[in-house]
């Protein structure tokens, strides 16, 4: 190194061989080639000072720091390994637990709660009166009603209703008004309606059985299907009924489709029919 | 096992396996990269290993994971697999070197010292020595010129000393 750099200043220094020309330019790409070439080859110098046992201590020392390096990796693989685990089987625990002591602890005391407020209810003796005062108001406003109906009855005679009306009530209809006759048993077997007794009138006859009141009057609950044919046969007439002369007999020559008698006053189920007036 | 048993375990068989792997491949990095798989599937069946049994199936692990990085490295090269299975890893008296080295080089001043263990045994580049000590590059040459100069004069006093 020294030599070179020695020689480096000679090439720079004037010496009294050379003459003081001034410097061209191919003679200062020499110059710096030459640098060049003297920093390699004193790092060349520097290697080469190392022997074989130098090499191999450092390089035993370079190994015992990679291998510091790896284990060092290696630590923190364990570790990172440990956190994700961690991490994973946290919030498995709290969604498994959290939920359902919450909807647990709340069915629970949404149990105890109507537990409590249930037998209080049923012995409030206000409530019950309340109650009972409703259902007997409701069966004694049916039973007026039904009341009124009946003595508005017409005068009809079972047979010729049972001759003229024989209409057997379809399949969908019977399907359809079954729980209706439950019902009207059920009302019929109320005390209120027990107590409402059919005044005869000397002026009209009770059809009884038959006797049903009219849809807009009474409750829709209380039909049946026969009882509704016969409704709609319903031949009220009031000035008939005073005066029989009035009343004509409809004419029963033309059959239906069933082979049955109709009455040719008939239109679309109802009975047309006509009343002689003054 | 606990994590803390096991990263023991692990650092203590580690530069076994790395030697194993090793001489398997013949590469470092990817010797490093067969220990690195070794130790996952070691982690994930950690639970059912003892400790006394830690060292053979580590070292199993690491055997069949260079086998399969050589496969994958040469595919075309027929592998013994048998033969590499019962190849044991070359002993290893590096720690012996090691501990010598560092003796030899704590021996050093403290400049030339620390140029020397920061490129060999931490791995920095001459750059890095310069940003970490702050000195110039020609600096840091030099002083390593000097460090390995000593550290021959060291190791001959030291030879010297032991016939």
């Amino acid at each position: 190194m020294d030599y070179g750099t020695a020689r480096l200043r000679d090439c720079e220094t004037d010496s009294p061989r050379s003459p003081a020309v001034p410097k061209s330019r191919s003679q200062n790409i020499l110059r710096l080639n030459f640098e060049h070439l003297l920093k390699r080859g004193t790092r060349m110098n520097t290697e080469n000072e190392m022997n074989e046992d130098v090499r191999q201590l450092l390089d035993s020392l370079e190994e015992h720091g990679k291998n510091v390096r790896r284990q060092q990796e290696l630590s923190d693989l364990i570790d990172r390994l440990a956190e994700e685990e961690k991490t994973v089987e946290t919030p498995r625990k709290h969604r498994k637990l959290t939920p359902l002591w919450w909807v647990m602890g709340a069915a629970a005391a949404c149990l105890l709660l109507w537990l409590l407020i249930k037998p209080s209810m049923k012995e409030t003796p206000e409530t019950n009166k309340e109650i009972l005062v409703e259902e007997t108001e409701t069966l004694d406003s049916v039973g007026t009603e039904v009341k009124e109906v009946i003595l508005e009855e017409p005068v009809i005679k079972e047979e010729l209703l049972a001759e003229e009306t024989p209409v057997v009530p379809q399949k969908s209809q019977t399907k359809k008004e079954k729980p209706r006759a439950e019902v009207v048993e059920e009302i019929v077997e109320q005390p209120a309606l027990a107590e409402v007794t059919p005044t005869k009138n000397e002026e009209t006859t009770n059809i009884g059985s038959n006797n049903i009141p009219n849809e807009s009057e009474t409750p829709s609950t209380v039909q049946s299907p026969k009882r509704r044919v016969i409704r709609s046969l319903n031949l009220v007439c009031y000035e008939c009924q005073k005066d029989p002369e009035l009343y004509t007999k409809p004419v029963m020559e033309d059959k239906t489709l069933f082979g049955q008698p109709q009455d040719p006053n008939m239109k679309n189920g109802a009975l047309a029919f006509e009343i002689k007036l003054n | 096992m606990t994590t803390e048993e096991f990263k023991r375990d692990i650092l203590r068989l580690q530069p076994r396996m790395q030697r194993t792997a090793e001489s398997i491949i013949g590469d470092a990095d990817s010797a490093a990269d067969a220990v690195q798989e070794a130790v996952i599937t070691l982690w994930e069946q950690r639970a059912s290993i003892k400790s006394r049994d830690m060292e053979k199936l580590s070292l199993t692990i690491v055997k069949r994971r260079s086998i399969d990085l050589l496969r994958k490295q040469h595919p075309t090269v027929p592998i013994d697999t048998e033969s590499l299975m019962l190849a044991e890893a070359p002993k290893d008296d590096s720690e012996e070197r090691y501990r010598l080295a560092r003796q030899l080089v704590d021996q050093l001043p403290q400049r030339q010292r620390d140029a020397i263990l920061m490129k060999y045994e931490e791995g920095l580049s001459v750059e890095e020595i310069e940003k970490a000590t702050g000195m110039s590059s020609t600096h840091v040459y030099a002083t390593l010129s000097r460090a390995y100069k000593s550290l021959r004069e060291a190791i001959k006093q030291y030879k010297d000393e032991q016939s």
